[in-house]
């Protein structure tokens, strides 16, 4: 017996089983930590797994598709995958020097976001605007300036550059290679948006200077991690742009202290990237902010998320303001989002909480109206919709000193329904006892008294209904289940030249349909109105 | 369900394995057929039931045609099986697209003929099962083999599942004694996940992420530019032989798993001197399929043709004929639409043109008696050349949308223009250079010489060497989870 031949193989069966062992003993704890359902422990950062339980029947597992959910969620759910995931990352970042989730590793620890680096140094963002398309956003942006200010706001266009532009250096070699050939004056988007803005008169304010000659002088104006510049930067420049318009008052803000902490939206996005060790935030110190002079106006601000670091610089702490009031309403890409009321997600005010409320009503409440852009996109499609919005309703903002008919069926910003259902095709109903509609005017001298003339039902026979005007009583409506026509006097004196409150209060309990009998509908019906018309004179 | 999915790595794949190995001998065949039942269900229960029929359909034929002895019944029951698979391929693959290109389809709905049928979904690798039958119920009617008394065994053949997906187009002959005797070892299980794990390597972290590139070539014709374009096939020559390949090691290296050899189906195609070198060296299997169910038959048929018998240069005219229609419908077989067929009329073109260079020359040195001598290096440039021109433009057929995107590509290929300036440098990330310089590389026979001289040196070398095989399973796993689903590019036929 060749005892060689038999040591050779004997080492050979042993190294033979190392490969098997390792694969197949982890892939079997694999399948038992999933079969007991173990949980991931390492999280992921923006990452949503598959929900269970999964669509099953026959016949989607007929047709296959009961097998992709399936798939899906296994491959979202199993124990171990936000590790392996972030394991990937990781081997991408630390070897490729790759970023991840859209983030684009540049030199010397700075990440920018990978869509906008590519659109700003390959212009393509820019180049889908031409110069026609340019004067035609400005010639609305005018229409939109001149509405607003005939109704005596004002409107500044706050144009920003974005991070790739102050810190092209810091960029991949081959992105400053390609924006070196492609960023030439005809490629440039601000070229283009600044010459239609010119053409058309409107009142802007292009920070880029100002951000320039502050990171020249060795201010942050952008962190290495983040893509929203500093507050730091953003309350200089705000106190130029501000100063640059003709009549506000404005506020003066500086800042006169500083608190140790990355700012809130950037601090995170090394995380973002899910790795396990990756680029380091900058230490930042946020800015206290000093409000030397308080302005007693409102201002609304309608901007892309760099918005944000203006409403810090207006609005840092509780009763603190540089403007009495501040509405900011931030842009979404999901053109869903802005629909054709224009309601935006949410907005912030001094007063209120945080809720859905018209553009309109915030608009109507302020004096000031800035519009905030990074001009290396271009056009951004929900700014186009808002300004369209604007210069579409803007009109209706007050009721104009010709207008003596007020129609409820006019869906206007200048008429508010309050504690009403949804319109309906006949009219609309009152939630409950009490109802109130509102009319917004602008500085109306009222010359005669008005008439109110208001075509209204309930749903109870012989059911009363007072009716007010800026709590001053102008009559009674007894109504019924048939809608009727009624005539109410309202006296000049009890008018107010902007803002007018006509409530309805129904006396006595009110009842459903359903308790009723009448119908299915379980709502508690107020005052059902068909139509409200105010009309000056007799 | 893809070999690379989490669905398959971590549930499928230890599961079979562990009952594979634990069940008694005797009863593998059949475990093996419940587990390949599985699999192909899994991409719907239709698909499957489809497949289930046409193995039963076969399994009957196959019996029918080795019963009877007479030539005429025989014919009848072989017409009939082609028949029937050509049918249901034709149907699933090619209807449609005729009815569509016809301006039939408004004919057949608005009748209301068509009212339940849309273009239904191609089952999941009916090309190569079709095959599969095809080349079973042939080689059974040319006697090439016994038909199957087992019905298992014969489903076993057609649902086997590293090979229903994509292939290797394996033989009836070739798959049968493996039932009944393979080899099982620790070592093969070894040497198959060796493959496995190479498989998924050139799938995920090479083949995959050249997509971008490509696309933004070839979807983007109009506005890219000369170099883009040179980029964008190079990346694709290098995705596809990675894809697919890669997935063939996979298959290979799960047969390995199960004791099944299966055949191999690429070595190295880039590497050859002639065109028809090339498909002697890509999809191998397929290629044999057409060479002995289609080129064959065809070339004795015409041989024997009277008419065609009093031709000068018979053999190479019977030759270029049967060729022709083979090529043709190797086009054809890639999919349907006028580019499948321009695509086979292609390799037509360049395999013709060297059969008729070679026949020449075959004619010059027999009538001066010359000897076969060694090509010089000229010679030798032309030869890859002329290959390569052939792989490169015809792979841009294959990938264009269209003839029309695959001349406009051409075009930016061959005349200089600079649409897109140096935006392409965008798209060479760190993992695309990666892919292109590792592809490249690897393209070439390396790893076998590294294999031999270093891998396998001593003891420690194997070790280190399955240790790093370890960790580079672990990162294509941790591509293959991550970067979602990416489909196989071959999967679609």
């Amino acid at each position: 017996m060749d005892y060689s031949d038999q040591d050779s193989v004997k080492k050979s069966n042993r190294v033979s089983i190392i490969l098997p062992s390792i694969i197949l003993s982890y892939l079997i704890i694999l399948l038992m930590l999933f079969i007991i359902r173990y949980p991931n422990k390492t999280q992921l950062i923006g990452f949503t797994p598959k929900a269970y339980p999964v669509n099953i029947d026959l016949k989607n597992m007929y047709n296959g598709t009961s097998q992709i959910d399936i798939n899906q969620w296994v491959n979202d759910n199993f124990t171990g995958h936000n590790f392996i995931v972030k394991c990937y990352n990781q081997f991408k970042y630390t070897f490729l020097h790759e970023g991840t989730n859209g983030w684009l590793l540049g030199k010397e620890g700075y990440i920018f976001n990978s869509e906008r680096s590519y659109g700003y140094v390959s212009g393509v963002k820019a180049n889908i605007n031409s110069q026609d398309e340019n004067d035609e956003y400005a010639m609305k942006l005018r229409s939109m300036q001149d509405k607003l200010e005939s109704q005596g706001k004002e409107f500044l266009l706050y144009l920003n550059p974005i991070k790739d532009e102050l810190y092209t250096d810091k960029l991949p070699d081959s992105y400053n290679f390609v924006a070196e050939k492609y960023l030439t004056d005809e490629n440039n988007p601000k070229q283009k948006l600044i010459s239609s803005l010119e053409k058309f008169g409107i009142h802007y304010y292009d920070t880029t200077n100002d951000w320039k000659n502050l990171k020249k002088s060795g201010q942050t104006v952008f962190h290495n991690t983040g893509i929203h510049p500093t507050i730091d930067v953003t309350t200089i420049s705000l106190n130029f742009a501000l100063q640059s318009l003709d009549n506000s008052v404005n506020p003066k803000i500086s800042i006169i202290g500083s608190k140790n902490l990355l700012f809130a939206v950037d601090k995170d996005i090394f995380s973002l990237q899910n790795v396990f060790r990756g680029i380091e935030g900058e230490e930042y110190n946020i800015p206290v902010i000093n409000y030397e002079f308080r302005s007693p106006q409102n201002v609304f601000i309608f901007g892309t998320s760099y918005g944000w670091e203006l409403v810090e610089a207006l609005y840092r702490n509780e009763g603190n303001h540089a403007f009495n009031q501040l509405c900011f309403q931030e842009y979404f890409t999901n053109k869903a989002v802005m629909d054709d009321n224009g309601r935006q997600s949410y907005s912030y005010t001094q007063n209120q909480p945080i809720a859905d409320i018209g553009t309109m009503e915030e608009i109507r409440n302020s004096n000031l109206v800035i519009m905030e852009q990074q001009y290396a996109y271009g056009i951004i499609d929900t700014h186009k919709k808002f300004i369209d919005y604007v210069n579409e309703n803007a009109e209706n903002l007050y009721y104009s000193p010709d207008k003596d008919i007020i129609d409820y069926t006019l869906d206007s910003a200048a008429v508010k329904y309050n504690n009403f259902f949804s319109k309906e095709d006949w009219g609309i109903w009152g939630k409950g006892l009490r109802s109130s509609v509102t009319l917004y005017s602008n500085n109306r001298k009222w010359n005669e008294d008005c008439k109110l003339n208001i075509s209204a039902k309930s749903n109870l026979e012989d059911h009363i209904c007072s009716v007010y005007i800026n709590n001053v009583y102008i009559g009674e409506l007894e109504l019924n289940t048939q809608s009727q026509n009624f005539i109410l006097n309202i006296p000049k004196n009890s008018l107010a030249s902007d803002v007018n409150k006509i409530e309805f209060y129904m006396h006595g309990t009110l009842q459903s349909p359903f308790e009723a009998g009448n119908s299915d509908d379980t709502r508690s019906l107020g005052i059902g109105i068909n139509s409200l018309i105010l009309q000056e004179g007799n | 369900m893809s070999f690379t999915s989490a669905i398959f790595i971590i549930i499928f794949f230890p599961i079979c394995t562990l009952s594979y190995f634990i069940s008694d001998v005797k009863y593998r065949n059949i475990l093996l057929f419940i587990l390949s039942c599985f699999f192909y269900a899994w991409c719907g229960l239709k698909f499957f039931l489809l497949l289930l029929i046409s193995s039963t359909i076969t399994y009957g034929l196959g019996l029918l045609i080795e019963k009877n002895v007479n030539e005429k019944i025989k014919k009848i029951f072989i017409t009939l099986g082609i028949t029937y698979s050509i049918g249901i391929l034709f149907y699933y693959k090619y209807f449609f697209t005729i009815l569509g290109g016809l301006n039939l389809t408004p004919f057949f709905t608005n009748s209301g003929f068509l009212d339940n049928f849309s273009s239904p979904a191609l089952p999941l690798g009916i090309s190569f099962y079709v095959f599969s039958i095809l080349s079973y119920l042939l080689d059974v009617y040319w006697q090439k083999c016994k038909a199957q008394k087992n019905i298992i065994y014969l489903y076993l053949y057609v649902l086997f599942f590293p090979k229903i997906v994509q292939g290797p187009i394996m033989r009836y002959g070739d798959f049968e004694p493996q039932l009944f005797k393979r080899e099982m070892s620790i070592s093969s299980i070894d040497v198959g996940l060796q493959r496995f794990i190479i498989g998924m390597f050139k799938k995920v972290v090479i083949a995959d992420q050249l997509s971008k590139i490509i696309s933004y070539s070839f979807d983007h014709v109009d506005s890219v530019g000369t170099i883009s374009s040179w980029l964008g096939i190079v990346a694709y020559l290098i995705q596809l032989y990675y894809d697919f390949s890669g997935y063939t090691d996979m298959a290979i290296g799960l047969g390995l798993m199960f004791g099944f050899k299966l055949p191999e189906n690429f070595s190295y195609p880039y590497v050859s001197g002639t065109v028809a070198e090339y498909w002697r060296r890509w999809h191998i299997s397929l290629g044999e399929w057409f060479r002995d169910y289609c080129y064959m038959p065809l070339y004795r048929a015409f041989i024997k043709n009277k008419r065609l018998k009093k031709c000068k240069n018979l053999t190479l005219y019977v030759d270029l004929l049967a060729l022709i229609l083979t090529w043709l419908l190797t086009g054809i077989w890639h999919g349907s639409g006028l580019k499948y067929i321009f695509y086979g009329l292609w390799w037509f073109v360049f395999i013709a043109i060297e059969r008729i260079i070679e026949y020449h020359k075959k004619k010059i040195r027999k009538k001066n008696k010359i000897k076969n001598k060694k090509e010089s290096m000229p010679e030798i440039i032309f030869h890859y050349s002329f290959t390569i021109i052939a792989v490169l433009f015809g792979q841009v057929i294959f990938r264009s949308a269209d003839l029309s995107i695959a001349s406009a590509y051409v075009k930016n290929m061959l005349y200089w223009n600079t649409k897109d300036g140096w935006l392409f440098l965008l798209q060479l990330t760190n993992s695309t250079l990666f892919a292109i310089v590792v592809g490249i590389i690897f393209s070439f026979p390396i790893f076998p010489v590294l294999k031999q001289k270093v891998i396998e040196r001593n003891i420690i070398t194997q070790i280190v060497y399955r240790i790093i095989l370890a960790v580079i399973f672990f990162i294509s796993f941790s591509y293959a989870i991550s970067a979602g689903y990416s489909p196989f590019l071959y999967q679609v036929f």
